[in-house]
C-alpha cells in the first residue's frame, strides 16, 4: 500500500502578496497578457497523493458520496469526477477514497501557492479550485512568454505539483485551454478565439441549464457559440450566455465572475538571518511579524481567534503549534502576549530558520470595550481567555464543556464539546433513569457472589468482598449493535455494608461483572 | 408460584401491522404465544385492524389460545401529546363500535395516521373494554381528568395496564401511578409486556423500523430506540418473574380475557337488496333478467340442454341466496354498457350461463363444456367471485358509479398491503443504517426484479459496496429479516365490497390518497376469510385498445365491430398466429407465448384457450407441455391412464391442462367428493401463500394408484397440481381471455394501422414500447408519418395514405389498406394532454404559420414549445429542430435586447448529424422513423461479423452467430428454472435470446445493466421462430442514446 508523501511547503520567497496590484501604465495601454497555470492534481497533491496513486477524493453532498478528484491513474481505469463513490469502486474495486471537507483550507493553500508565484509577477490570483492567473502585462519577462511559461511549470514542479500552463490574452480562456485543450503553449496575441474554437462547450463552464439549451441548438463547441451574434446570444441566454460568448471570442468577459475571497487566510512570514534557539530570540523576531499580521487584519477589518505558529527547524521536521484567544483579537500586543505564553514552555529540538504566522478562525472585528482606568487589564483575566489558555496548555481533550447526548449506553450519554462551540438553547431533557453521580471512564472488573435465586450478596471490587445490603435492578440496557461497541448489560444499584453505593453491571454476553460508577 | 387456575394473558400486543413499529407478523406472535403457553393474547394495532384477520386465522390452529380482537386508538388529550388506549370488542356490537371509531379516527387525518377526540370515543363505546397505560396520568401525577371521564363512561370496562420492561425507575414510577390511579378510580390493573415483537431477536429489526418511521439513521436515533429488547412477547414464566411483586395484576388478565368474546367468525354481513324493483324478490328479478338475457344471447332459440343448465344454475343461486349479488354485478355491467365502456367478466364466472345471459361474460358456456360447480358449489356455500374487466381509462367512471349508488358508508374498495420486497427493503434499511444514498441506490437497483430472497452479499462488491463493511453486512441481514413485512397501504386493483348495513361498522374505512376513493382496512385475503362478498372491478388495457380500434375501424374503414360481431374462426388470423406474428396481441405477445405458437399451431378458438393456459407455471412445471404438443402433432398416440379420464381429458388430448380438469379427475379417479375437490381447488389457489396442498395431493396420488393408474402418471398429475399452486388458469378464465386474444388478433390481422394506433393510444400496456409497435407496423407495410404541428392530434391517428382509398378489411384475408398512421402528441415525452389538446383546438381556426403564431394562439409555455421543437414537430415551418429551438428562444428574448432589431432567424447553427437527430428522437418520443442506433454503427458491426436480425433466417439451427442490439426486454418467468429471456432490437428487427442461469451469473453486470449488447450464441429454430442460445455478451457503445428495457417476471 502506498503512503502519502509529505509535500514541500510552497513558501519559498518572502514576498508581499498583492493580489490587486496592477503594473504601472506608461503610454498607450498594452494588450494584456496572462499566464494561466492549472494544477490538475492540486486537490489530491495537497492531501499528499501523487498522480501514480489509485486514489479519489470524496465529498458528501446531499447524503451522496461524490468523487471530486481522481488521480490520473484512477482516471485511466475509469473513475471520473462526478461519479458516486460506489460507482467508482464498482469500476475500480481497489480504488482508495479519502473524504475531504476543507474548502477554506483548500482555498488558503491555493492562496499560499499564489503567493509563491508572485516571483513571476506581482499580480497573481487563484481562479477556480486548482488554477492561478498570473498577469504578465508590463512585467519584464526573462526568456519572453515562453520562458515564463517554462519557469512556471518548473516552479510548480519544485513545489510538488503537476501543472499545465498557457499564456494568452485572457486567464479564463487560458484555463479552458489548460483543462480541455492543448496546454503548455503560448497563444499569440489575438489568437485566443481560434485556439478555443474546437474545444467543447463545457470548457466555458456553462450552468447545467444553459448547457442543455446550447446542446439542443447543437452548440457543442466553443466556436459554434462564438459564431453567433452577440445581441442574439444575450437576448436568449442572458448574462451568462453573453459572458461565455465574449470569452468564446477571445475577449475578457465584461463582468467576470468574482474571484474567490482572498482573505480567508491572513499570514506573515519571516526568514531568520541566522538560526535561533532561544525563546527570547524567537519572540524578538515574532514581534514585527505580529505587527504586520495585526496591520493586515486591521486593513481587512478582521480579527483572529486562533494563531498558528509554524517554525522551520534546521535539519528537523517543522514544528507547528496553535494558540487561541477567548475572543477574536488583532492588537499586536495581544498577539505577542499570547505567543509569549505559548512559547514559555516550548523546547526546540533544533534552531529555527524561519517563522510563519497564520491567523486562523478569522472573523469580522467587532471591537472590544476597554476599562477606563487600565486599558489593558479589566479586573483580571476574562473567562474566555482563561479557558483558551488552559486549552492551549492542556489540550482540547482536557478542557471542554460536557453536553448531554441521546444514547442508551451510559458512557456515551454525554459528550465533550469545546468551550467555543456554543450550544443552541435546548429544552431541558425529560427526567431519565437515575444515574450515579460519578460515572467511571472505564468500567472496573468486579467479583460478585449471588445466591441461587440470583440475588447479589456481596461484591469484591478491590481486595475484600463487601456485603451488599440492598440491590435495585436489573435495569437492562442494550444497543449499539450497529457499532464496534455493542452492549447488553444488566445494571444494579448496590448499597454496600461499608456505606458505599455502586452502580454495577453484568455483561450479558460474557457473564462478567463490572462497576461503572458510584453515588456520593 | 402461581396456582394452576391461573390464566396467562398478554393483553396488549402490537404486530408489524402497526406499520414500522411492530417487528413481528401476527402469525409469529400468535404462534409464539401458543408455544409459550399463553391462554390469550390481545392484538391491538395502532389505529387499525390491518393484521387482525391474520391473527384470528392463525389462532384457528391453536385451540388453546384466544386472540382478543382490538385496536390501539390514538386519543387527543386536552394537554400534552395524544394518549394510547387499547380497546377490545366484547361482542358483535362492540366490534361495530370499534370499526366506527377507527373509521372516525381516520376520517380527517393524513394517510397512515389516526386521531380520535375523547368525545368521539365516548359516543361509541358500549361494547368495548378499554386499557389505559400509566402515561394517561398527567405530569406523572395521579391527576387525570381524561381518565376520570373514561372511567365515568366505561365503568368497570376501563382497565389500567402496566408495561414493565426491566427499567426499574420507570417501572417503579408506573407501579406507583397505577396503584394510585387504581385506588382513585377503582380500576383493575393488568400486567403486560406490551410486546412489539415475538422474540427479543427482532430488536435490530425493530430499531431499524423505528428509524424508517421517524426518518432517522441508527446513529442519531438515540432515545427513540427502545433501551433494551424487553418489549417482546413473554410467556408465563417470564411474566411471573417480571410481576413477581404483583401476582394480582397477572391474575386479573383471566377475567379481562373472558369479557372479550368477539371473534371474527361472529361477524355478520349481508348483501344489499336495493337493486330489486319494488314488490319483487331478488330471485324474481334475477329470473326476469336472465330470461331476457337468454333471448338476447340466443335469438334463434334455446336448446333443452341450455334450459336445463339455466334452471340448475338458478336453483343453486336461489338455494344459496346469491341473487342479489348477481343483480349487483349485472347493474354495474349495465351501467358500463350504457356508457359505452367495454367490459367483460373473467375467471370462473365464465362457467356460468347466468353470467353469460346477464352480459357479464362474453364466452358462451354452452360451447365450452364448462363446470358451473367451479363457480358456485353447494358444498362450498361461499359467495361467488365475479371479476369484471373494464377499459382501463374509463374504469374510474364505474368506480364512482358504485360509490354513488350505495354510498360511501356501504361501499368501499379493498385494501392492499404493500410488503417489503428486496428493493424497497434494502433502500429503507440502508438509509436507516446510515449508508450513503449512492450505496443504497446501487444496492437497490442491483436487486433482480424476480428475486424474493433478499440481497446477496457476494454481489455487493460489484456494486462498489464493500460486503465486509459491518454496516453493509448488517444492512443485508436486516433487509432479509424484514422481507414480507407490511410497509405501507395501497388500494387493491379493483376489489369492491358492498353491504346492506353500514360497512364501516363491519370493517373500518379510510380515505385513500387517491381522490374520491375510500378503502377498507382489510385486504382481499382478509375479505375472503370473513366471507364478505367482493366484486372485482378491474382495469384491462387491451379492452381500451380494442374499443379504440373499433372506433377507428368504424371511422376510417366503415367497419362496425364489437366483441360479439368479430367474425370467428378466420383461418387467416390463425395463419398469423402460427407465424408467432403477435406483437401487441393480448396475452400471447410474450416471448414464451411467441415461442409456443409455432409449436402448437392454433387453428381454432379452443386452441387459443389451450395456448393461453398452457404457457403457465402449472402445465410447465407439471411437464404437460411436451406431451400435449407431441399428441397434437401425432407423434404420440392419445392414450388415457384410466377409462374414466377419457371424457374429462378428451378435449386436451389426454393431458390435464386446466384446474377444472384436475378437480374432475380427483372426483373420477381420486376418490374425492365434490366438496373435497373444491377444497383441492382452493388449496391450489392459495398454496403459494399458505401451503397445505401437499396433504391433499398425496391422498390423490394414492387413490389414483389404487384405481389402477400408473404411479408415474399420478405423480406427474401431482406435480402439475403443485404447479397450479403457483399459477394456473381455470378453463373458464382461459376462455374469457382467449376471446380477447382472438379479437385482438383479428384486429391486428385485418386492421394493422388502426390496431397499432389503438395500442399506442392505450399505453402504458403490454410488453412492447411504442417504438416496437411502430416498427412492427412498418414491417407490415403501413406508412408511419412523423409528428406534425399542423396534422398531428393528441392521439395517434389514421389518415389516408394517398395510394388507395381506405378499404374495409376482413374479407378473404384482405387487409384494410389506404391509411397511414400519424404519430400523435401523446408520444412527446413531457407534454401534457391539456397542451396537446390545446394545439388541436386552436388549429381548428387554421394551420399554424410559424413559431410565433403557434405560441400566440395556443398560449403554450416556452418549455412546452421546446418539447415540440425537440420532437421535430415544427418541421412544417421549414425549421429544423435547432432552428425551431432558436426561434422559440428568440420569442422570449429579454426586454433589454428587444430593441436591437437584429434579424437572427438564420443563425449559423451547426447542422445535426444523423446520430444527433436520432438521439433527440429517442429522447423526446422514444422512437425514430429515420434511423436506429445500431444502423449508425453497422459498418463497424459488419467488420466484426455481427449479423443483422433480418439475416438470421439464412443460418441453420446450431450455427454460432453474433448479433447486437438495444435491450428491449428481459423476462424471467418463475417457471423457467432461472432462464432469462431477452430481446435485442437492431435496425432490421428483433432477436430473441435465451440466457441460462450460469451465463447470467457469470456475466450478470453486463446482461443486467448494459443498455446495448453484442451477443454470441447458438441459433435455435422452431418452425419460423428463431432464437439464440446465448454464450457470451459484450456491451456495445454507440454513444448516449437513451434506452430502456422493460423487465418482467
Amino acid at each position: 500500500m502506498r503512503h502519502k508523501r509529505s509535500r514541500p511547503l510552497p513558501f519559498t520567497a518572502d514576498l508581499p502578496f498583492q493580489p490587486s496590484a496592477r503594473p504601472v501604465r506608461q503610454g498607450p495601454a498594452p494588450k494584456r497578457r496572462f499566464l494561466t497555470v492549472r494544477l490538475p492534481c492540486f486537490r489530491l497533491e495537497r492531501h499528499g497523493w501523487s498522480p501514480e496513486d489509485l486514489v479519489m477524493l470524496l465529498e458528501e453532498r446531499q447524503n451522496k458520496t461524490i468523487v471530486v478528484a481522481v488521480t490520473p491513474q484512477a482516471q485511466a481505469q475509469g473513475a471520473r469526477v462526478g461519479m458516486t463513490a460506489s460507482e467508482a469502486r464498482a469500476l475500480v474495486p481497489e480504488l482508495r477514497g479519502e473524504l475531504v471537507n476543507d474548502p477554506a483550507d483548500e482555498a488558503a493553500d491555493l492562496l499560499s501557492l499564489a503567493q509563491a508565484f508572485t516571483r513571476l509577477s506581482p499580480a497573481v490570483r487563484p481562479i477556480g479550485q486548482d488554477a492561478l492567473a498570473v498577469e504578465l502585462t508590463g512585467v519584464p519577462l526573462k526568456g519572453g512568454e515562453s520562458g515564463v511559461l517554462r519557469e512556471a511549470l518548473r516552479l510548480a514542479r519544485s513545489l510538488g505539483h503537476v501543472a499545465v500552463a498557457v499564456v494568452s490574452d485572457e486567464p479564463l480562456g487560458g484555463l479552458a485551454l489548460c483543462s480541455f485543450g492543448e496546454a503548455d503553449r503560448v497563444v499569440p496575441v489575438g489568437g485566443l478565439a481560434e485556439a478555443l474554437a474546437p474545444l467543447p462547450i463545457d470548457a466555458l463552464a456553462p450552468s447545467p441549464r444553459l448547457r442543455e439549451r446550447l446542446t439542443l441548438l447543437g452548440l457543442r463547441r466553443v466556436g459554434g457559440l462564438a459564431a453567433l451574434d452577440a445581441a442574439s446570444v444575450a437576448g436568449r441566454f442572458g448574462e451568462e450566455g453573453l459572458r461565455m460568448h465574449t470569452l468564446a471570442q477571445g475577449r475578457a468577459p465584461v463582468d467576470p465572475p468574482a474571484p474567490p475571497p482572498l482573505a480567508e487566510r491572513v499570514s506573515a512570514r519571516v526568514s531568520l538571518p541566522s538560526p535561533v534557539e532561544s525563546v527570547e530570540a524567537l519572540l524578538f523576531a515574532l514581534k514585527p511579524l505580529c505587527v504586520r499580521l495585526g496591520a493586515r487584519l486591521a486593513a481587512l477589518d478582521l480579527a483572529t481567534a486562533r494563531l498558528q505558529l509554524h517554525l522551520e527547524l534546521e535539519d528537523h521536521p517543522p514544528l507547528s503549534l496553535v494558540a487561541r484567544f477567548g475572543q477574536p483579537r488583532r492588537d499586536p500586543d495581544d498577539l505577542i502576549a499570547l505567543l509569549r505564553r505559548r512559547l514559555e514552555t516550548l523546547r526546540l529540538d533544533a534552531p529555527a530558520t524561519a517563522i510563519h504566522l497564520d491567523a486562523l478562525e478569522v472573523n469580522k472585528h467587532t471591537g472590544q470595550q476597554r476599562g477606563l482606568l487600565d486599558p489593558h487589564t479589566v479586573g483580571g483575566e476574562p473567562l474566555g481567555d482563561l479557558l483558551a489558555r488552559l486549552t492551549d496548555a492542556l489540550g482540547e481533550h482536557a478542557v471542554f464543556r460536557p453536553a448531554l447526548q441521546a444514547d442508551h449506553a451510559p458512557e456515551r450519554a454525554w459528550c465533550a464539546r469545546p468551550f467555543h462551540d456554543r450550544p443552541r438553547p435546548e429544552p431541558p431533557p425529560p427526567p431519565g433513569p437515575s444515574r450515579p453521580t460519578l460515572l467511571w471512564r472505564e468500567p472496573r472488573p468486579l467479583v460478585v457472589r449471588r445466591n441461587p435465586e440470583g440475588r447479589i450478596l456481596s461484591v469484591q471490587l478491590e481486595s475484600n468482598a463487601v456485603v451488599v445490603n440492598a440491590a435495585i435492578g436489573p435495569e437492562r440496557l442494550c444497543g449499539g449493535w450497529w457499532s464496534p461497541e455493542p452492549f447488553d448489560r444488566d445494571y444494579h444499584r448496590v448499597e454496600l455494608a461499608d456505606g458505599r453505593a455502586l452502580w454495577i453491571f453484568e455483561d450479558r454476553v460474557t457473564g462478567e461483572f463490572f462497576a461503572h460508577g458510584a453515588w456520593d | 408460584m402461581t396456582s394452576t387456575a391461573q390464566r396467562w394473558v398478554e393483553p396488549w400486543a402490537t404486530t408489524a401491522f402497526s406499520l414500522l413499529e411492530g417487528a413481528s407478523m401476527p402469525e409469529e406472535l400468535v404462534a409464539a404465544a401458543a408455544e409459550q403457553g399463553l391462554d390469550a393474547i390481545g392484538v391491538a394495532d395502532r389505529d387499525s385492524v390491518y393484521g387482525l384477520v391474520r391473527a384470528w386465522k392463525a389462532a384457528r390452529s391453536t385451540p388453546n389460545l384466544a386472540v382478543l380482537h382490538g385496536a390501539t386508538l390514538t386519543v387527543a388529550a386536552t394537554a400534552g401529546p395524544p394518549r394510547e388506549l387499547a380497546v377490545y370488542a366484547m361482542d358483535e356490537a362492540g366490534w361495530g363500535d370499534l370499526c366506527e371509531l377507527l373509521t372516525r379516527a381516520h376520517a380527517e387525518t393524513p394517510k397512515g395516521e389516526g386521531l380520535l377526540r375523547l368525545g368521539q370515543l365516548l359516543d361509541r363505546q358500549n361494547g368495548l373494554v378499554a386499557l389505559a397505560g400509566a402515561d394517561w396520568a398527567r405530569d406523572g401525577a395521579a391527576h387525570t381528568p381524561e381518565l376520570e371521564t373514561l372511567r365515568e363512561t366505561f365503568g368497570d370496562r376501563l382497565y389500567l395496564c402496566a408495561a414493565r420492561a426491566l427499567r426499574p425507575d420507570a417501572d417503579a414510577q408506573n407501579t406507583r401511578l397505577l396503584d394510585a390511579l387504581s385506588r382513585r378510580l377503582g380500576c383493575v390493573v393488568l400486567a403486560s409486556a406490551r410486546p412489539l415483537m415475538h422474540s427479543a431477536a427482532r430488536k435490530r429489526a425493530q430499531d431499524v423500523l423505528t428509524c424508517v418511521r421517524l426518518g432517522l439513521t441508527i446513529d442519531n436515533a438515540g432515545h427513540h430506540l427502545q433501551p433494551n429488547a424487553e418489549r417482546h412477547l413473554k410467556g408465563p414464566a417470564a411474566l411471573g418473574q417480571l410481576y413477581a411483586d404483583r401476582p394480582d395484576w397477572l391474575k386479573n388478565g383471566g377475567a379481562f380475557a373472558e369479557r372479550v368474546n368477539f371473534r371474527l367468525d361472529q361477524l355478520k354481513y349481508h348483501y344489499p337488496r336495493e337493486i330489486v324493483p319494488e314488490g319483487q324478490s331478488p330471485m324474481e328479478t334475477l329470473r326476469d333478467r336472465v330470461r331476457a338475457g337468454m333471448a338476447w344471447r340466443y335469438p334463434e332459440g334455446v336448446s333443452d340442454g341450455l334450459v336445463h343448465q339455466i334452471q340448475h344454475e338458478l336453483a343453486l343461486i336461489e338455494e344459496l341466496d346469491f341473487p342479489a349479488y348477481f343483480l349487483t354485478v349485472y347493474d354495474i355491467v349495465r351501467f358500463a354498457r350504457e356508457r359505452g365502456i367495454l367490459c367483460q367478466g373473467r375467471g370462473s364466472a365464465a362457467n356460468s350461463l347466468v353470467c353469460y345471459a346477464l352480459g357479464v361474460t362474453s364466452v358462451d358456456p354452452a360451447q365450452q363444456r364448462l363446470l358451473f360447480e367451479r363457480f358456485i358449489s353447494r358444498e362450498r356455500a361461499e359467495p361467488p367471485d365475479i371479476d369484471v374487466d373494464f377499459e382501463h381509462e374509463r374504469r374510474e367512471e364505474v368506480i364512482q358509479y358504485i360509490y354513488g349508488r350505495y354510498g360511501r358508508h356501504r361501499a368501499a374498495m379493498v385494501n392492499e398491503i404493500i410488503s417489503y420486497r428486496p428493493r424497497s427493503a434494502v433502500r429503507d434499511v440502508g438509509r436507516a443504517m446510515g449508508l450513503s444514498l449512492d450505496q443504497v441506490d446501487r444496492l437497490a437497483k442491483d436487486q433482480d426484479w424476480w428475486d424474493s430472497k433478499g440481497p446477496k452479499p457476494e454481489r455487493a462488491a460489484s456494486c462498489g459496496v464493500d460486503p465486509n463493511d459491518p454496516r453493509v453486512r448488517l444492512t443485508l441481514e436486516i433487509t432479509t429479516e424484514i422481507l414480507g413485512f407490511p410497509r405501507h397501504l395501497s388500494i387493491h386493483v379493483g376489489g369492491f365490497v358492498i353491504s346492506e348495513e353500514p360497512l364501516r361498522e363491519r370493517c373500518p374505512i379510510e380515505p385513500a390518497v387517491m381522490e374520491n376513493r375510500t378503502v377498507l382496512q382489510w385486504d382481499k385475503d382478509d375479505i375472503d376469510a370473513v366471507n364478505f362478498v367482493k366484486v372485482d372491478v378491474l382495469a384491462l388495457g387491451i379492452l381500451t385498445a380494442i374499443r379504440k380500434c373499433f372506433d377507428l375501424c368504424r371511422e376510417h374503414h366503415g367497419h362496425d365491430l364489437d366483441l360479439a360481431s368479430v367474425p370467428r374462426e378466420d383461418p387467416f388470423v390463425y395463419d398469423m398466429l402460427c407465424r408467432a406474428d403477435t406483437l401487441g396481441v393480448f396475452q400471447i405477445e410474450s416471448r414464451a407465448q411467441q415461442a409456443m405458437l409455432p409449436r402448437l399451431k392454433p387453428r381454432s378458438f379452443y386452441d387459443l384457450v389451450v395456448e393461453v393456459a398452457l404457457v403457465r407455471p402449472g402445465p410447465i412445471q407439471g411437464g404437460m407441455v411436451n406431451p400435449y404438443l407431441e399428441r397434437r402433432s401425432g407423434k404420440v398416440p392419445i392414450l388415457y391412464a384410466h377409462p374414466k379420464l377419457e371424457p374429462i381429458l378428451e378435449r386436451t388430448l389426454g393431458v390435464p391442462i386446466f384446474q377444472e380438469q384436475v378437480m374432475e379427475m380427483a372426483m373420477a379417479v381420486g376418490g374425492f367428493a365434490p366438496g373435497e375437490a373444491d377444497e383441492l381447488r382452493r388449496a391450489m389457489g392459495s398454496a403459494r401463500k399458505r401451503g397445505g396442498l401437499e396433504r391433499l395431493v398425496r391422498r390423490l396420488v394414492d387413490n389414483m394408484e389404487r384405481e389402477g393408474i400408473a404411479r408415474v402418471y399420478a405423480e406427474q398429475v401431482a406435480k402439475q397440481i403443485m404447479g397450479f399452486g403457483d399459477y394456473g388458469f381455470p378453463e373458464s378464465h382461459a376462455a374469457s381471455f382467449a376471446l380477447l386474444v382472438y379479437v385482438s388478433s383479428y384486429l391486428r390481422r385485418y386492421f394493422p394501422a388502426a390496431f397499432a394506433a389503438s395500442l399506442l393510444n392505450a399505453q402504458p400496456m403490454g410488453f412492447y414500447p411504442p417504438r416496437h409497435i411502430l416498427d412492427d407496423l412498418r414491417r407490415h407495410g403501413v406508412e408511419v408519418r412523423p409528428l406534425d404541428i399542423n396534422r398531428s392530434c393528441w392521439d395517434n391517428t389514421l389518415e389516408p395514405d394517398g395510394r388507395v382509398s381506405p378499404l374495409a378489411g376482413g374479407k378473404a384475408g384482405r387487409v384494410a389498406e389506404g391509411v397511414a398512421l400519424r404519430v400523435g402528441f401523446r408520444q412527446v415525452s413531457g407534454l401534457g394532454e391539456a397542451s396537446g389538446r390545446q394545439i388541436e383546438e386552436s388549429r381548428r381556426r387554421g394551420a399554424y404559420t410559424g413559431v410565433g403564431d403557434l405560441a400566440r394562439r395556443t398560449g403554450l409555455r416556452r418549455d412546452e414549445l421546446m418539447l415540440l421543437a425537440r420532437a421535430d414537430a415544427l418541421r412544417p415551418f421549414g425549421l429544423s429542430r435547432r432552428q425551431a429551438a432558436w426561434a422559440i428562444s428568440g420569442l422570449y428574448a429579454g426586454p433589454l435586447f428587444a430593441g436591437l432589431g437584429h434579424d437572427d432567424d438564420d443563425a449559423p447553427l451547426p447542422e445535426a448529424t444523423a446520430f444527433e437527430e436520432l438521439q433527440q428522437d429517442w429522447l423526446s418520443t422514444g422512437l425514430s422513423l429515420d434511423a436506429h442506433p445500431l444502423g449508425l454503427v453497422r459498418p463497424r458491426l459488419d467488420e466484426q461479423g455481427v449479423t443483422r436480425a433480418s439475416d438470421l433466417g439464412l443460418y441453420e439451427s446450431g450455427d454460432v452467430v453474433e448479433v447486437a442490439g438495444v435491450v428491449v426486454l428481459r423476462q424471467r418467468p418463475s417457471t423457467a428454472s432461472g432462464v432469462l429471456f431477452m430481446t435485442l432490437e437492431d435496425e432490421t428487427g428483433l432477436v430473441n435470446l435465451v440466457v441460462w442461469p450460469k451465463l447470467y451469473e457469470a456475466e450478470r453486470r453486463t446482461i443486467r445493466h448494459e443498455p446495448m449488447l453484442r451477443a454470441r450464441g447458438r441459433l435455435q429454430r422452431e418452425g419460423e421462430a428463431v432464437s439464440l442460445l446465448a454464450q457470451h455478451f459484450e456491451p456495445v457503445d454507440v454513444g448516449a442514446v437513451p434506452t430502456t428495457s422493460r423487465d418482467f417476471r
